[in-house]
């Protein structure tokens, strides 16, 4: 009889154990799984920073008495995560591949679609996730610039496309300035009657 | 018969001559260990080195390794006090705490070195140590990758380890520092609104 209570309770607690394990294992609402990207053994183009919360406090301290919105900005952050891959024709249909299944993955997790620029070889997309209309989660770029690189940005937060730039400036992490004025130059979608 | 009593028997009891001869011996035993320990990284960053030579292949040669611990560094931080140095030398002082480089080279005649699997398993190796690789630039046959601990990082204790790899030669740096002294000299003298601007013109 006491076995089989014992049996009982393991089979009870089992599955919330398994719950509680998968609830630590995922990810924030707004952070992106990009994949790995692997460092090309050709000599093409890699770039990853993964600026963590502690990283982040961290810069916050050197701002925060000279430029205080910008502080604020920061403490809203957990992470930012770029990654800038060189598409070369061995790579190129990888490349296109992931950026796809990214695109879908957002679009599934109920993402909102908020730039979408395609021209000539460049094909830029600015995601948001949010949890009402004031509060941001999270925001992702993806660029592809067909003939030279892709771009990957996740910035888990409450950040908004324009201030990108200034994040990137903040942080010192180039592709990103780069990537918040570019962002800053195209127009949102219109919104959907 | 001739058994001696108890009471009799002479019992060792250390006096202050026998402490301090201990600890000269101690001292003496111990500066062997402080010398190899200049030329020697620490487990971190060999861990590093281990990890990033495993991924290529290949012999490497030492052309050198240098590391200054806390004990030098506090050493010198003590001694500085007893000179006038300018606030800025006297900042860069007060804020290390540990450096330490290592130089290597690729010896034979090995192909191109495959950054993407040093970068793969220097990244398992520092993961196992609860480290977290925020940088990682692989262009023109160099590559840059640079580590954080996973927690525990504040003002007051900052670390980092790099990994440098140009062609054929590896280099290996690691380095602990309080950076708030040189955060308030920051705070002093430069005028972050105007350094943003210069940053955003590069």
């Amino acid at each position: 009889m006491k076995l089989f209570a014992r049996c009982v309770l393991g089979m009870a607690v089992l599955p919330l154990g398994l719950a509680v394990k998968a609830m630590g294992d995922a990810l924030p609402p707004g952070q992106v799984d990009f994949g790995n990207f692997a460092a090309p053994s050709a000599g093409g183009q890699f770039v990853e920073v993964n600026v963590t919360s502690s990283l982040i406090s961290l810069a916050t301290k050197f701002i925060e008495k000279d430029q205080p919105d910008i502080a604020k900005v920061l403490r809203g952050l957990q992470l930012v995560h770029v990654n800038v891959v060189g598409v070369d024709d061995q790579n190129r249909s990888d490349v296109q591949e992931r950026i796809q299944s990214v695109r879908k993955e957002l679009e599934s997790k109920g993402w909102e679609r908020i730039v979408k620029v395609v021209e000539k070889d460049q094909d830029v997309g600015v995601y948001l996730k949010s949890q009402n209309k004031d509060t941001v989660q999270g925001l992702v770029v993806v660029v592809l610039d067909g003939s030279k690189q892709a771009v990957f940005v996740n910035v888990v937060g409450d950040i908004k496309p324009e201030q990108l730039s200034m994040l990137g400036e903040t942080l010192h992490i180039d592709p990103l300035k780069k990537l918040g004025h570019r962002v800053e130059k195209t127009e949102p979608e219109p919104e959907k009657p | 018969m001739n058994a001696a009593r108890p009471s009799e028997i002479s019992r060792f009891v250390p006096r202050l001559t026998h402490v301090i001869l201990c600890g000269l011996l101690a001292l003496v035993a111990m500066v062997p260990l402080g010398i190899a320990s200049f030329f020697m990284l620490s487990s971190d960053a060999a861990a590093l080195r281990e990890s990033a030579m495993a991924g290529t292949g290949g012999h490497w040669k030492k052309t050198i390794a240098l590391n200054i611990g806390w004990v030098t560094t506090g050493l010198a931080r003590t001694g500085s006090q007893f000179f006038k140095l300018p606030p800025e030398p006297r900042a860069a002082l007060d804020s290390i705490r540990a450096g330490e480089v290592g130089i290597y080279k690729l010896q034979g005649t090995a192909g191109r070195v495959d950054h993407g699997a040093v970068l793969a398993r220097a990244d398992k190796a520092m993961s196992a140590r609860r480290w977290d690789r925020i940088v990682g630039v692989s262009q023109d046959g160099q590559l840059v990758a640079v580590y954080v601990p996973k927690s525990g990082l504040s003002t007051e204790k900052v670390r980092c380890c790099v990994l440098v790899l140009n062609d054929r030669d590896l280099v290996i740096a690691g380095g602990r520092a309080n950076i708030e002294p040189l955060l308030s000299l920051a705070r002093e003298h430069v005028d972050f609104r105007e350094a943003t601007k210069h940053f955003a013109l590069r």
